[in-house]
């Protein structure tokens, strides 16, 4: 109990806080859902985090608040994620419960994720992501828009002026009553991305500049929320988007001038009912990408479109003491592409049961199958069992788990012309994790120290790699197997003292993903660390409010990558520190204005997080805000 | 607060490190191959090892080490030595590096180039570049490492080779073979041939074999015979199945046997044969070949195999018979090799 006042108490202040600092949302009370997604392994971002300017787009605020690994290529161009040692495309990225994930590559490109559209992110590790469907071996990223009932009209507008032609434009228009919402959200987001680096590649390592690296995202989001009797809440969203980016080259590369423009309309529609003790929710999406693709030197014009719909139907119940969790999903994607000779379809169902309960007191167990038929060809049945003890004395929270997931192959992987391989398995994993949760809160400092430690298995059969060929093309086979095991630690200390709130957090991940197969002896990459995967992440971060005077601190360290499957290359590893500082000031009847200004790279590391694509050195942002509410 | 500091002390000072190192030099002694290693598309890892036939050893990175630590570039494709040069076409990079043969010092750089692929030497002054992208061939002179000229090819030309003063060029989009009379630089005649006319190579009878990967679709590869003097087709091989695929060609010392990678491995037959080898002379078994050539002394196979496609590739050294005297490790994705003289 003294731990739940705790928790209020600092979510309250928080919440004070953040008004002060004009967050563009205040209602989210971030302690509260930190301290509940811990006990469920997954972390959650609020609010309050994703309107830190320090984060450009999605990709880079979760390469530093969380565990996951963002292989990015530089600023605004294409930015996978790795989670828990695995692949891009092992990786799902939900919105409001629904996949992003491209049906041709099966990957999601996080720079096209404007955190500004987003109310809320989670991360759910390993197979915590299998109640919301199968595909994510290593995880999954939910992405939420939520409700902000009120009677209340507001506007929040701001402007980032950035180094190297950075500029950021953010505007949201939120109406309503307690009953009815609207949230309109509009973006404008540009850079050059010209900034200088020293050649390695030629002689006398000369100072150059990056070129060819400009983008400008375009979008707009539109929110309805709308309350219906009897305890019914119906959501709609659209979100359009627009991506034009000039993709720089490898600073091996002479000249090359790549384009690429990406074009994406994704529709929602949601519709919840709370009965007494159960809930239903039903949500349908359509989804709609468009990539281009242009290539000046090689003369290449093509094109991709994909076009998807994706619905679910969940119902949670509690049935003699059972929590009980049904969901039936079913997907139907269509793609045509430059590279594929007829349009494809592919339809996917699902179905998914969870059952949990206390068997005594403390320990509770749930049980869940997930079922995935693909064109009713193919079945695959994925069990998981979890257990869970609460040891109050102590104030620990253990728990353990185990089960199996699925990726089945992207579209690109099974039909791709010339080389697309029908005949590839799924990726099958089989997992286990075992995890504790520490919690404490005391009440007279005010303070709430949280920290939770992971230990994780993965094996991962039948993965899927792209291989070229003696022949002049490339070719999708099942290859390798691989072993990812490793830990998490996550450590957080919240004070909410009079005015003055402080956050400190820090989170490390080792991974250990390694292939266990040898193709021949001269094979050498048997046990060793698969490429592009550190094996050490580390992030430290520290928040400062007092009164409506903020400060933001956060280090990051990425540890060696090899880049040769026999781990003989590597790319060193690097740190980055970030800073900014922030003042909110009430202007006039309603309105406030803040200002922010930050130093990111501060050290000035020269660094690649891809070989050959050389990263920003260091450089500078200000931004203003303006805030009316009536 | 303190001890964050420290935390953000501690880290930095073990995540800096320099990157400016550098290797020392390696000198050239006589029989040296040169094993080039593509690296990966994109990724910037292309690379170049020597081997020493006498006494085994193999340098890895050689140009770096012996180009204060500067990398060759993405994709080296092909090589080609003129005298005392080495022109060493790095496909991605768009260029040539012109290196000196007795060090492998870069002595310029032939950049005019979009994606280079082969180099057919005419005489001392003039050679031939292939190109994937331009739709041109590219006249150089190898003296001064200028582009004297283009000539349209309207498509992506591959491998090409010179006799009874003519060039022979694989023209892969359209699926012929053109004759280039080197003299006029003009188009003298096409021949079609099966889909995706790639490798080349001109026998002691100064006639021209090539092959054809038979594209991607199902249709079947094929080996062309093609005689230089009329420019005739004297016969065609086709592969008995769709997935019999024919490759890189490659002939021995005396230029009287011929031999290419396919399906299960390397097969060899005598250009007189008459019939399309079926066998591989050595199997390929769970090995990936991927490029060979013959040692033009000493007739042994050196084979390049590029494992994963991931990590530094192997090569096998076999005597002519097939039999395998012994395997190094190389760079990533080992390619083409070339005897050095």
């Amino acid at each position: 109990m003294r731990i739940l006042g705790t928790i209020l108490l600092l979510a309250v202040a928080s919440n004070l806080l953040s008004q002060n600092t004009i967050s563009d949302t205040v209602e989210i009370e971030p302690v509260i859902v930190n301290g509940n997604s811990l006990t469920t392994n997954q972390e959650v971002l609020d609010s309050s985090i994703l309107s830190n300017p320090q984060h450009l787009n999605l990709g880079d605020l979760l390469s530093k608040k969380s565990h996951l690994f963002i292989k990015s290529y530089g600023i605004g161009s294409l930015a996978t994620v790795s989670l828990r040692g695995s692949g891009a495309a092992h990786t799902q990225v939900n919105w409001n419960g629904i996949s992003l994930n491209s049906s041709m590559n099966g990957s999601s490109d996080l720079a096209l994720f404007p955190l500004f559209f987003m109310d809320e992110v989670s991360v759910k590790y390993g197979l915590n992501s299998l109640a919301d469907g199968t595909g994510g071996i290593g995880g999954a990223v939910n992405i939420s828009t939520l409700p902000e009932f009120g009677k209340q009209l507001s506007l929040y507008t701001s402007y980032l002026l950035g180094s190297f032609g950075q500029e950021q434009l953010n505007l949201k228009i939120k109406g309503g009553d307690d009953k009815f919402q609207s949230i309109t959200k509009i973006i404008y987001n540009q850079a050059d991305n010209n900034f200088e680096y020293r050649d390695l590649t030629t002689e006398g390592f000369p100072n150059k500049r990056v070129n060819n690296a400009r983008f400008i995202q375009k979008g707009v989001m539109q929110n309805l929320f709308l309350k219906l009797p009897s305890n019914q809440l119906l959501e709609a969203s659209l979100w359009l988007f627009n991506s034009e980016r000039k993709l720089p080259p490898l600073i091996t590369l002479r000249n090359n001038t790549e384009l690429q423009e990406d074009l994406a309309i994704k529709s929602l529609i949601k519709y919840s009912k709370y009965f007494n003790s159960s809930t239903l929710k039903v949500t349908s999406a359509y989804l709609s990408d468009e990539l281009n693709y242009q290539n000046e030197r090689a003369g290449i014009v093509s094109t991709s479109a994909t076009n998807s719909f994706r619905t679910r139907l969940d119902y949670e119940f509690n049935f003699r003491k059972i929590d009980v969790h049904a969901q039936a999903k079913y997907d139907h994607d269509n793609a045509s592409a430059d590279g594929l000779t007829t349009a494809v379809n592919q339809n996917r169902t699902e179905f998914y049961l969870s059952a949990q309960r206390f068997i005594i007191k403390r320990i509770k167990t749930s049980l869940s199958i997930r079922s995935l038929n693909i064109m009713q060809a193919e079945s695959y049945l994925l069990p998981q069992l979890r257990i869970d003890y609460q040891l109050k004395s102590l104030n620990l929270h253990v728990y353990a788990l185990a089960g199996k997931n699925v990726k089945y192959p992207s579209l690109n992987d099974l039909y791709y012309v010339p080389s697309g391989n029908v005949n590839l398995q799924a990726e099958e994993s089989e997992s286990a994790e075992i995890g504790v949760v520490y919690q404490r809160g005391v009440v007279n400092n005010k303070l709430l120290f949280t920290s939770s430690a992971t230990l994780f298995y993965n094996n991962i059969a039948n993965f899927i790699q792209w291989e070229p060929t003696a022949f002049g093309f490339w070719k999708p086979t099942n290859l390798k197997s691989a072993e990812t095991m490793g830990s998490e630690l996550f450590i957080e200390v919240n004070q909410v003292k009079g005015k003055i709130k402080k956050q400190f957090n820090a989170t490390y991940s080792y991974t250990a993903s390694k292939n266990y197969e040898k193709q021949h002896e001269f094979d050498e990459s048997r046990g060793k660390q698969l490429i592009y995967i550190p094996e050490h992440k580390g992030n430290v971060s520290l928040d400062l409010e007092v009164e409506n005077f903020c400060f933001f601190m956060n280090y990051q360290y990425i540890g060696i990558r090899f880049i040769s499957s026999d781990n003989e290359e590597l790319l060193p590893s690097y740190s980055l520190l970030d800073a900014s500082v922030c003042k909110s000031l009430k202007w006039k009847g309603n309105s406030f204005i803040a200002l922010s200004a930050g130093v990111k790279n501060i050290l000035d590391i020269k660094y690649q997080a891809i070989e050959w694509r050389p990263m920003p050195n260091r450089n500078y942002f200000i931004k203003i805000s303006y805030q009316f509410k009536k | 607060m303190k001890q964050f500091i420290s935390v953000l002390l501690i880290l930095f000072v073990f995540s800096c490190k320099s990157d400016d190192e550098q290797q020392e030099p390696v000198p050239l002694n006589q029989s040296m191959v040169l094993l080039l290693n593509e690296g990966n598309y994109n990724f910037g890892n292309a690379s170049l090892s020597l081997y020493n036939e006498k006494d085994k050893t193999v340098n890895h990175k050689i140009f770096q080490s012996n180009n204060q630590g500067r990398p060759i570039g993405d994709v080296v494709q092909s090589a080609l030595q003129i005298g005392n040069k080495l022109f060493v076409v790095v496909n991605n990079s768009s260029k040539i590096e012109v290196l000196d043969v007795s060090d492998l010092t870069s002595i310029a750089a032939i950049q005019q180039l979009n994606s280079p692929r082969y180099i057919a030497v005419a005489n001392p002054n003039k050679a031939y570049v292939s190109d994937l992208y331009e739709d041109k061939l590219y006249v150089i002179n190898p003296t001064s490492h200028v582009v004297l000229k283009t000539i349209e090819t309207k498509g992506w030309v591959e491998e090409m080779a010179i006799a009874s003063g003519k060039l022979y060029m694989t023209h892969v989009d359209s699926n012929q073979v053109w004759i280039l009379d080197i003299v006029t630089d003009s188009i003298l005649q096409k021949i079609s041939t099966h889909k995706q006319p790639q490798y080349i190579e001109i026998d002691k009878n100064k006639t021209a074999w090539v092959s054809c990967s038979g594209g991607l679709n199902g249709s079947k590869s094929a080996l062309y015979q093609i005689e230089t003097l009329t420019d005739s087709v004297l016969s065609i091989f086709e592969g008995v199945t769709s997935d019999f695929k024919i490759g890189e060609l490659e002939l021995n010392s005396t230029r009287d046997e011929l031999h290419f990678l396919g399906k299960d491995g390397l097969y060899s037959m005598n250009v007189s044969a008459g019939i399309l080898a079926d066998i591989p002379k050595i199997g390929q078994g769970n090995r990936l070949f991927y490029g060979f050539s013959i040692h033009p002394i000493t007739n042994e196979i050196y084979i390049s195999d590029a494992i994963d496609y991931q990590q530094r590739g192997v090569v096998y050294r076999f005597d002519y018979s097939g039999n395998q005297l012994d395997a190094f490790k190389v760079g990533i994705i080992p390619g083409d090799i070339v005897f050095l003289n």
